[in-house]
């Protein structure tokens, strides 16, 4: 009976991961690179690599802000205010115009955002336009060119997957801790086998972490009825209970001047024990109805919800303060959400974060290969009478070289892409997105029409020397290179980093690619012709 | 500018030299890792083996109590999961490409871990 239950378990296990796998391969590529999604955006801005730390207090900068807005967009329905802080230094200030008058009921009006001059409050002259960090953050849960409710429910559907798949991998490990630190390469299958086990049993807690908050960071999506029946179908005041932000009249059509800031923001600061404000939002900017909302920093704890305070926009009198003390189940979604987005973690600890993302997608890719190592071994006889594999596995391996080579390949195109197109292109962020997307479909159709072994060593070297040229890249593009950022000792150490992190993942690449072909030779020499392809080499789990 | 001490602290350091440590003793008292380490056909015998599994256990224990108290019951259990997974990653891929060697990091490691968790001014 047990050793049924276990069987039972393996096929589950087996098909809910093959099923979902390389969705899931991007979703844990993109979100893994999502912990450095600032450092990405400042890296892909090198304009403001010069300007890192020139020192402003808050009270100035949204003051500055301010004045922006106001010329900027007095027409505007919201005004946003980011202010600098410790990772993302940048003043940058954001708004919504009111939809045209003749547009189409329910349009929802134009969001702009720009990064200023916290002294000037002109638009940092020649900043080059990218969308950063932001949009593998996006990509990670939103994917691209569908909407974004679709998007979110076939992550979600994966994750759910991923999460049948993590308990019954557990259930299926026979010799979890007998296995605990066992590794054994070059043994074909039972390489892979060894691989997919230590990335995750190793980061077990995270995976299980991972896996479980992603779901619940849309669980309000996800599973709506527990709110439908406490709120009678009320959705908009329960979001009005979680989010104070949604709490957002409507204009009175009547204008007022706006209250000054700088005592709201005073108050603001005193009420948090001196913790800074990191963003304001402006509701209805010179209407009789203003609000103003000013949120504050996030103090380092799990619970990503922060306290914030509602002004009236034109007295300035205190309206409420939220978040302040939150109840339990809001408290423990907040702690499972910061959990999943890390943004309690000091540098370190999103360096440990980060690398138990690259275990994750190491576990992705290596339970996808072992897929198809297993699966071509039942064809041995087959392929050694002149036969042919099925189509299921030319499928899997087709889209293996295109998801697990392809999206390196892909990734380094968007960075390329950055320092390569000029600088002053109309439409750049989406230029830089049509790279990533374009290189991508190009190794994936590559690898559809020849799922090979030489197909695996094109695309892993393809991607080791993109990833491993973006230094050099930059030495040609920019005067923040690794020779002054890290050799001079100039900073910024973000930038520096990006470089040293892009380099190892080329580095990590090419032994796989490398490994390959060392293989493929001895193969060759020792049968005289080529083998079946054996994807069993070890180093390609650093390719993930 | 942030030094670099702000950027790799010392109980990170503790916790991680004392994860490793605990993950040598621990991978020690298994057959299969002292006979990798000691040569084909050695066996751990029962003191050891269970002294193995103590010495693990403790320092693993001890990382725990490293890292709580350097941030807190949240934040403290997250970087010791964390430390410990990259512990264990890195004694993996010294037990299968260079497995002797662990012979001679396991105890400098070790010392070097008390050293820096009496640094840590925790005991």
């Amino acid at each position: 009976m047990r050793e049924g239950f276990r069987q039972s378990m393996a096929w589950l296990h087996t098909w809910s991961g093959l099923l979902v796998c390389w969705v899931l391969f991007l979703v844990f590529c993109a979100g893994t690179a999502s912990y450095f999604r600032e450092e990405i955006t400042l890296w892909m801005k090198p304009e403001l690599h010069a300007s890192h730390s020139a020192p402003i207090t808050n009270a100035q900068a949204a003051q500055t802000a301010l004045t922006a807005l106001q010329s900027k967009a007095p027409d505007a329905s919201r005004w946003f205010i980011t202010l600098p802080a410790e990772r993302s230094t940048a003043l940058r200030i954001g708004w919504i115009n009111p939809p045209p008058k003749d547009a189409p009921p329910k349009t929802r009006g134009k969001f702009t955002s720009q990064i200023i001059d916290p002294l000037t409050g002109e638009k940092m002259p020649d900043v080059r336009d990218t969308r950063g960090g932001e949009f593998l953050y996006r990509l990670h849960f939103d994917l691209h060119y569908m909407p974004a409710l679709w998007a979110r429910w076939i992550v979600g559907f994966c994750a759910m997957f991923m999460l049948v798949a993590i308990v019954s991998g557990v259930i299926t490990h026979k010799r979890i801790f007998k296995d605990f630190f066992t590794f054994r390469p070059k043994k074909g299958q039972r390489s892979w086998l060894d691989a997919h086990n230590a990335t995750a049993v190793l980061a077990l807690p995270y995976h299980l972490m991972i896996t479980y908050t992603g779901l619940v960071t849309l669980v309000f999506m996800y599973m709506p009825w527990g709110i439908q029946t406490a709120y009678k179908g009320n959705q908009e005041s329960f979001f009005a209970d979680v989010f104070p932000s949604a709490k957002n009249g409507k204009p009175a059509g009547k204008p007022m001047p706006l209250t000054p800031l700088q005592p709201l923001l005073a108050q603001a600061e005193q009420r948090w024990n001196g913790i800074p404000a990191v963003g304001i939002t402006i509701n209805h900017p010179g209407d009789a109805n203003a609000t103003i909302q000013i949120r504050r920093q996030e103090e380092k704890g799990l619970n990503y919800i922060q306290p914030s305070v509602q002004f009236n926009g034109v007295t300035g009198a205190l309206v409420s303060a939220d978040n302040e003390d939150i109840g339990g189940a809001n408290a423990t979604r907040g702690v499972l959400y910061g959990l999943h987005i890390g943004h309690f973690a000091n540098p370190l600890l999103r360096v440990l974060f980060f690398l138990c993302g690259l275990s994750g997608c190491a576990m992705v890719a290596t339970g996808a290969l072992l897929w198809a190592v297993k699966t071509r071994q039942g064809y041995a006889r087959k392929l050694a009478a002149g036969g042919r594999v099925g189509f299921g596995l030319r499928l899997v391996e087709a889209l293996n070289i295109g998801a697990i080579a392809g999206l390196p390949i892909a990734f380094a195109a968007y960075f390329w892409a950055n320092r390569l197109l000029p600088v002053a292109m109309p439409k750049r962020p989406d230029a830089e997105i049509s790279w990533f997307f374009i290189a991508w479909g190009v190794a994936a159709v590559l690898a559809q029409i020849r799922p090979d072994r030489r197909m695996w060593q094109w695309q892993l070297w393809t991607g080791a020397l993109l990833f491993m040229g973006i230094p050099l890249l930059n030495v040609f593009t920019t005067s923040s290179h690794l020779g002054v950022t890290l050799f001079m000792a100039q900073g910024p150490w973000s930038v520096a980093g990006f470089d040293l992190t892009v380099l190892a993942l080329g580095i990590g690449l090419a032994l796989a690619a490398w490994h390959l072909g060392r293989k493929k030779k001895k193969a060759g020499k020792k049968t005289g012709k080529q083998r079946p392809q054996e994807t069993s080499e070890a180093t390609l789990q650093e390719a993930a | 500018m942030m030094g670099l001490i702000d950027v790799i602290p010392l109980p990170f350091l503790a916790t991680l030299a004392l994860t490793y440590s605990a993950w040598v003793a621990l991978s020690l008292a298994m057959d299969r890792h002292y006979a990798d380490i000691n040569g084909r056909g050695a066996e751990p015998s029962a003191v050891s083996r269970k002294r193995g599994r103590w010495l693990g256990t403790l320092a693993l224990t001890a990382a725990f109590a490293v890292c709580v108290r350097d941030s807190g019951w949240g934040i403290g259990p997250v970087a010791w999961l964390g430390t410990m997974t990259v512990a264990a990653l890195l004694l993996v891929l010294q037990l299968c490409y260079a497995p002797k060697s662990v012979l001679r990091t396991g105890k400098p490691v070790l010392w070097l871990a008390l050293l820096l968790t009496l640094a840590t001014g925790l005991l």
